[in-house]
């Protein structure tokens, strides 16, 4: 039986890690859109719903000052790829913020479903749990993207130097 | 239909983007219509400091070509960004801008 070629199987190797990626990517992306679609139209519902007691789900109503509690650490390493990165969601619950002048600033880190009233409606809420679902996936598909364009550079690399050697 | 995968993967060599560095607590950027913005704040994501400066936009049909341009220039040079999530009807308006971002932190996602 023929020799296999190392350089030859490190090319085929990246190509799948890359296609894997770029399956992963896919997936992901289509749940953001999936959630997109379907938390959109909860918000439209739930406007509908709230337009008989005058309010509105929109703009004018987010605060003035408001502190994320959605936020992702980046970690490089070095991979297969070469340089890639984990990304990790984390949800930080509420906690007492101060403002500049040293004070309590409750408003400032509020459940940002509580800016549209006390009672909102459950179509709110369910399209609070897609947005967030969907947050999740978007956090995937960005690592997925960073994931491929390493696998890529490194199948590019690979496949030069073998066609460097015939 | 599966996502196209981004140009920024196919087009440029590995060694003209620049290193990733280690963050925590980054922040994730919307640019898009108004309820796509409010579903991803009520998700949590929103920031807006003493200065007025937030990590979002919510383009609306009175917003100007030079503010949509503004923020997606903004949140792919900050430092505490990880991820700038724009839908892709913003996207086109702005195509030649997403287009040349070859960057891989912040890393841009086109949404619907």
């Amino acid at each position: 039986s023929m020799a296999r070629d190392p350089k030859k199987d490190a090319v085929d190797d990246a190509l799948r890690a890359f296609l894997r990626c770029v399956d992963e990517y896919q997936t992901s992306s289509a749940e953001v859109a999936a959630c997109c679609k379907s938390g959109v139209f909860d918000i439209a519902q739930a406007r509908k719903n709230m337009a008989g007691n005058g309010i509105g789900v929109s703009q004018i109503h987010y605060p003035a000052r408001m502190r994320a509690r959605a936020t992702v650490d980046v970690t490089p390493f070095e991979g297969k790829g070469g340089e890639e990165a984990s990304m990790r969601l984390k949800m930080r619950e509420s906690t007492i913020l101060v403002d500049e002048h040293g004070e309590e600033d409750p408003g400032m880190d509020r459940d940002p479903i509580k800016w549209f009233g006390v009672l909102v409606p459950v179509h709110l809420k369910n399209s609070q749990a897609t947005f967030k679902k969907g947050l999740a996936s978007a956090v995937g598909a960005a690592r997925a993207v960073v994931e491929m364009e390493a696998h890529y550079a490194r199948y590019q690399e690979l496949l030069s130097e073998v066609e460097g050697d015939t | 239909a599966p996502c196209a995968v981004p140009a920024s993967v196919l087009s440029s060599a590995m060694a003209d983007k620049p290193k990733i560095s280690k963050k925590s607590d980054a922040l994730v950027c919307v640019i898009g219509d108004e309820d796509t913005v409010t579903g991803f704040l009520l998700a949590g994501t929103g920031e807006t400091d003493a200065k007025k400066n937030s990590n979002f936009l919510a383009v609306t049909p009175k917003t100007p070509l030079s503010a949509i341009e503004e923020a997606f220039k903004s949140f792919t040079t900050r430092e505490d960004v990880a991820v700038v999530l724009i839908t892709q009807t913003i996207a086109e308006m702005i195509r030649y801008l997403v287009d040349e971002y070859t960057g891989m932190i912040p890393a841009v996602l086109e949404i619907p």
